[in-house]
């Protein structure tokens, strides 16, 4: 059936919404009766939804191809303001960073440590199943409350298992923080053996972290190392700020 | 630390010193540039430029909004489990999203381009997040009291979906062009024929039944389209 003018503009206008009620009302009884306008009407709703898919696609290609623009030609007189604040901010930590660079005594690993090493923060715990547990692990966490924390995460993992990636990275931290380096270590290890696509960082910092305190320097720049290489990766900039003092 | 290491480490610090100096100069001479350059839009600008029939028009609002808040999404990504690459995807679908939205006839200005984007782009990463089997308590970047409802995502195309697609794109240049400026930009025939460079609005009207009658038969003549779209 080839659709005339007539036919194709009350199809348009129906399927985009454009008819008045009283328009719609007739059409959708004339439709009840009819199968093929039925069919038809179906046919061209589909080809109307895969032309907003090709049309989404051509759009995300324009899009995508704006983010490899050179940034700084379209930036905001606001952005380029913020800008020359950071140029000014990044000048005085150069000479700030300078002056610690030229006169002050190389850092020990234990400096190191405390300057880079903060607890993981648990304010975004994934909650799911065990919901009330897992909130009472994260309230002790967060109160700083490391041994009361391990305890309940001993408990958690006795009735659930080991398999949380968050848990057992809260528990390492825990563990750091209790004075038991080996158990820490153990822990960070397991995300990392695992994989983990959203601890594998985070645990492969603190694992770095805890071998600088204890003097095993090679082995905090291989890991040091993968977090460098890859761009992407939580504590990336850390881990190259970490590398260069090392060093 | 022996007195010679002492004078290597002060002359490779003051080394980098120098190499930093002349990195920022080059850097302070791009913000120069770059202020002079500068484009400010309001929202009630962009949106115009969005709904605009040129793609140049559009284009200038789309590349305001990611020089201004693609910052705000990676922030928002990277706090809730995402890198700069999910920023980057979450980002484009927003601005996706958004341009559809304000190009509908219905679209009211209610909280700001700002706002809306924010809710987007959360919205369609706490959709990705717990579609990977995540029960997440998202972790706020900026306040978000002003929840944009009805956010319609971008989806997957289905297998009907993706063959139609296909036909569309083996439909030629012109006859795509038409149909996606009549249905997904719903541009009027007379910003067609402006658009297309068509001699009038009567040739346009023609030209759009006679692309659809042509992507009607191409799917009708396909015994094996025709199966997939009856399932």
């Amino acid at each position: 059936m080839i659709l005339n003018e007539q036919m194709q503009e009350m199809i348009d206008r129906y399927l985009m919404g454009k008819m008045s009620a009283e328009e719609k009302r007739i059409f959708e009884i004339q439709m009840a009766e009819d199968k093929i306008l039925r069919d038809e009407i179906s046919l061209q709703k589909d080809i109307i939804s895969a032309l907003h898919f090709t049309g989404n696609a051509e759009l995300k290609q324009r899009i995508a191809a704006m983010h490899s623009e050179p940034h700084l030609k379209i930036a905001s007189a606001r952005t380029a303001n913020i800008r020359r604040i950071f140029a000014i901010a990044a000048i005085l930590i150069v000479f700030i960073t300078a002056a610690i660079i030229i006169y002050y005594p190389e850092k020990d690993s234990n400096d190191l440590y405390a300057l880079y090493y903060a607890p993981y923060d648990a304010s975004i715990l994934t909650r799911g199943n065990n919901a009330s547990q897992l909130e009472k692990i994260a309230d002790l966490y967060e109160q700083n409350n490391y041994a009361g924390a391990l305890t309940e995460i001993n408990i958690y993992f006795q009735s659930v298992g080991a398999t949380n990636a968050q848990i057992i990275l809260m528990k390492g931290i825990c563990e750091l923080e209790t004075g038991k380096p080996d158990d820490a270590a153990e822990s960070f290890e397991s995300i990392i053996s695992r994989h983990d696509p959203f601890y594998s960082d985070q645990a492969t910092w603190y694992l770095a972290l805890l071998e600088i305190k204890e003097g095993k320097n090679e082995l905090a720049v291989q890991h040091l190392k993968q977090l460098n290489n890859d761009s992407h990766a939580d504590h990336h900039k850390d881990a190259e700020s970490l590398l260069n003092e090392i060093r | 630390m022996s007195l010679s290491t002492s004078f290597r480490s002060k002359e490779k610090g003051n080394n980098q010193l120098l190499k930093t100096f002349k990195d920022l100069s080059e850097r302070n001479s791009i913000f120069r540039v770059t202020f002079r350059k500068a484009v400010v839009l309001n929202d009630e600008q962009i949106i115009k430029k969005l709904r605009s029939a040129s793609q140049q028009e559009q284009n200038d609002a789309l590349k305001f909004l990611y020089k201004e808040y693609f910052t705000m999404a990676v922030h928002l990504i990277r706090s809730n489990n995402g890198d700069a690459d999910d920023a980057k995807d979450v980002f484009q679908d927003s601005l996706i999203t958004i341009f559809n939205k304000v190009r509908q006839p219905d679209y009211e200005t209610g909280s700001s381009l700002k706002t809306f984007l924010y809710a987007v782009c959360r919205n369609i990463w706490l959709k990705k997040l717990r579609t990977s089997g995540y029960d997440y308590k998202f972790r706020e970047t900026q306040d978000a009291n002003e929840t944009v409802e009805s956010i319609s995502e971008i989806m997957e195309a289905d297998e009907k979906q993706k063959t139609l697609i296909t036909l569309i794109n083996n439909l030629g240049d012109d006859c795509k062009k038409i149909l996606l400026y009549f249905y997904y930009e719903k541009l009027s025939m007379q910003e067609i024929v402006e658009q297309m460079g068509l001699s009038g609005e009567q040739v346009a009207k023609n030209k759009k039944l006679h692309c659809m009658n042509k992507l009607r038969e191409m799917v009708l003549s396909n015994s094996s389209t025709i199966e997939i779209l009856r399932n």
